[in-house]
């Protein structure tokens, strides 16, 4: 009986066009959109590209040997290479600085100075730059003159050569923030599974909908029903999240880590409590469907708001004035388990969430069943 | 003006949803344009980096040096010296430079030994280039002097290298004919502006014409003693109202927000005339997908995946400064990115000159051009319907 339950279940659930919509085609959609709007974001407002600076050419320039020699050595193309120098007129730097074809104007007579247009990160990189050829500068002056005889030269030859930063890193792991809003996104997917699981209580409670009383009145046991719809939802939603899952790695390329079979995992689970979830809301409410849609829909998506599906940052201000509420919100659980996969090598916090997600989904379950279990109709 | 009141009887009914998308457009705009940084400057000043310091070898002269230094200008973040956390607070940028000072690193930096601090950052960021270059700068000055003068004690040290790095090139902030005052809040309410337009117009604005196109009243309309001409105006001048009608709310609610620094802006008649024809396009959109959307469920499914993907792809939701220039020459193809370009380029007006505000009109028309041709494809559709029905 269950499985006749459950494959009947699944037929009619397939046949729900704008529910596959919702569920499938628009996380698939609104992925795409991300990656066109974020998808250059790193490489454009973090990665390091060598600083476009016009010097202009003058006598100063000319006869400032020392000046033009550094400038040389950290231009030269390779993988060090702090900028790249275009020697120009006075008329020909100012284009290009109006235009935003180079960061910087460098003007050499006795003293080095700097033009720019706005303040930024290359900016400063540039000004740091000319901060350390005149400090360094100014730095050998001193000893000189402190010190007239002292050999500097091999000094001068090892400075800069030793290096005193060494790149380390906690993980293996690019820090990416907006990775975030992937993981998110897909707990989105695992919250509108929701919408299976209003529709399951909805076609079985006989006061709710006409195919609820007419299942009813069928001999089939109610526990033997409800567990076929919950399986059929379940089996349909995780197979359109492995969908979403597939999409994102396969065709937009998004890294969710190495842990294959802890990602399925929460996938799963994070289906069970999107669907748990639903289930409970619909029990809850037992009148008007539209209301009850409309209400999913708006808890859904302020959930995943705060869980940074609409801005990251939302994420940093619950963990510093309101952090209990990433313990509770079940979005923010599932975000969280997918970054953990992602970013750390142990599993306590992992596995952390995944409970919490079974704890809230438990007590979903269990009050959809108190809320419609031995419930008696004397007239509908 | 029986049609006339009809429309609105409908758009009554239709009023809750426009309410929700009203809703979340004030709370959008409002966050987001509160979390943006306004920063007026009058002149150069350096970038400022999130960056923590975890100091395993203990509170030395040189290391407070060091910090002390790092701490100008940057922004120091106290971090616990926990894997995780930090590791946290740099996916989430909560700092983008980590330094990590092993115990015994002053002891052996001192005595010449050639040592190194570990670093964290987000691998090949400007960011980083930027800190190793300050990290790398202090203690190769401190190298110098402990090279060249081995007798200094270690304040003596530290106090030497600081007054060396004070040293700085002057730098000059070359004003053109832009905005270096950082751009006004406003300009974002007007940016977020686009998308609740479109999603509230389309969402609306078919839904009432699909009333009135459903076949079998459509046929009633069409039996009634009033001209097919008179219908038709009517319809259009509800939707004329109804899309001022919108446009003024938000304008007028744009007001509210940011009264005075609104109106004492000088790009204000062109911030109104770029909204309006947006609107304009708004409505022609909602006009187009009216003629192809049959059922009223699928229209949900359109009008979302249509307003949010416009948004999206022509850089109202993110910058368009950092989206790549692949999908930026795509979306030139879309309104939206008119209206978004002729908006940031009124926030960064400095001076009004035929030269400055010339290229914003061009960016205008554009817009009305594409809400003419969508409106001609939309009667085009609706006419060979007409014809085929028959």
């Amino acid at each position: 009986m269950f499985l006749h339950v459950f494959t009947g279940r699944l037929k009619c659930l397939t046949r729900d066009k704008l529910m596959l919509f919702w569920t499938l085609l628009f996380p698939v959609v609104l992925g795409t959109f991300f990656n066109i709007a974020f998808g250059n974001i790193m490489n454009i407002t973090e990665e390091f590209s060598p600083v476009k600076v016009a010097v202009v050419e003058s006598a100063g320039y000319q006869q400032n040997e020392a000046f033009r020699q550094t400038l040389d050595a950290v231009s030269q193309p390779g993988d060090g290479q702090l900028l790249i120098v275009s020697v120009v007129g006075g008329e020909e730097a100012d284009r290009l600085l109006k235009s935003g074809e180079v960061d910087g104007i460098l003007e050499v007579d006795g003293e080095v100075r700097l033009t720019v247009k706005e303040s930024g990160m290359n900016q400063s990189i540039l000004k740091a730059f000319l901060d350390e050829y005149a400090q360094k500068s100014a730095a050998i002056g001193k000893l000189l003159r402190e010190n007239p005889q002292a050999d500097l030269s091999g000094l001068l030859d090892d400075m800069g050569k030793e290096s005193f930063v060494n790149e380390a890193t906690l993980s293996g792991a690019k820090p990416d923030t907006m990775l975030n809003y992937f993981f998110s996104l897909l707990a989105m997917t695992a919250l509108y599974g929701s919408f299976w699981g209003l529709r399951n209580s909805t076609d079985i409670q006989p006061n709710v909908s006409a195919l609820g009383s007419r299942r009813s009145v069928a001999p089939t046991h109610k526990m033997t029903a409800v567990l076929g719809d919950a399986a059929a939802s379940l089996v349909l939603h995780v197979a359109e999240m492995l969908l979403v899952l597939a999409y994102l790695i396969f065709v937009l390329g998004i890294s969710f880590g190495n842990q294959v079979g802890y990602v399925l995992l929460t996938c799963l689970v994070g289906s069970v409590t999107g669907i748990s979830f639903g289930t409970f809301m619909g029990c809850l409410f037992q009148k008007r469907d539209g209301l009850k849609t409309a209400l999913l829909i708006a808890v859904t998506l302020f959930l995943c708001f705060l869980s940074g599906l609409m801005m990251v940052d939302i994420r940093t201000y619950i963990n510093l004035y309101a952090p209990v509420l990433s313990y509770i919100n079940p979005a923010a659980l599932i975000t969280d388990a997918f970054y953990c996969l992602y970013v750390f090598e142990s599993h306590t916090r992992y596995f952390l969430n995944i409970g919490i997600l079974c704890g809230i989904s438990a007590l979903f379950c269990l009050g959809s069943y108190l809320l419609i279990r031995r419930q008696k109709y004397a007239s509908i | 003006m029986q049609v006339f009141k009809a429309f609105f009887k409908v758009l009554r009914a239709s009023f809750p949803s426009t309410v929700v998308y009203l809703a979340v457009f004030i709370g959008i705009s409002l966050i987001f344009s509160g979390n943006v940084m306004n920063n007026a400057v009058d002149g150069f000043t350096v970038e400022s980096v999130d960056l923590a310091v975890i100091n395993r070898d203990g509170d030395t002269p040189l290391l407070r040096g060091l910090t002390d230094y790092l701490s100008e200008g940057n922004h120091l973040v106290d971090l616990p010296d926990d894997s995780e956390r930090l590791q946290d607070a740099l996916f989430y940028r909560e700092v983008s430079y980590i330094v990590l000072v092993e115990g015994g690193f002053t002891d052996r930096f001192l005595a010449g030994e050639s040592v190194t601090l570990d670093a964290v950052k987000v691998p090949d960021s400007t960011t980083g280039y930027y800190c190793d270059q300050l990290i790398e700068k202090y203690l190769s000055t401190a190298r110098l002097y402990r090279e060249a003068n081995p007798g200094l004690t270690e304040e003596q040290l530290t106090a030497a290298v600081a007054e060396d790095l004070a040293i700085e090139t002057s730098v000059t902030l070359k004003e053109y004919d832009v905005n270096t005052q950082g751009t006004p809040n406003f300009v974002y309410y007007y940016q977020y502006m686009a998308y609740v337009l479109i999603a509230m117009m389309i969402l609306t604005i078919c839904t009432i014409l699909m009333v009135f196109n459903q076949p079998d009243l459509r046929r009633r309309n069409l039996c009634a003693p009033l001209p097919l001409r008179s219908v038709n105006a009517q319809v259009t001048l509800g939707c004329a109202i109804f899309t001022v009608a919108c446009w003024a709310m938000l304008i007028g609610l744009s007001f509210l927000l940011y009264g005075k620094a609104l109106l004492s802006f000088a790009g204000l008649p062109m911030l109104l005339a770029n909204t309006f024809a947006f609107a304009l396009v708004s409505l022609s959109i909602g006009f187009l997908v009216s003629s192809l959307v049959k059922s009223f469920t699928v229209l949900s499914a359109i009008s979302n995946v249509v307003s949010l993907g416009l948004c999206f792809i022509s850089g109202v939701f993110v910058p368009q400064a950092i989206m790549s220039p692949g999908v930026l020459t795509a979306a030139s193809f879309l309104p939206a990115y008119w209206y978004v370009k002729a908006n940031n380029a009124i926030g960064s007006l400095a001076v009004l000159t035929s030269e400055t505000t010339g290229p914003i009109w061009t960016s205008i028309l554009i817009q009305l051009g594409f809400a003419a041709a969508f409106f001609s494809v939309a009667l085009f559709i609706t006419k060979q319907r007409r014809v085929g029905n028959n």
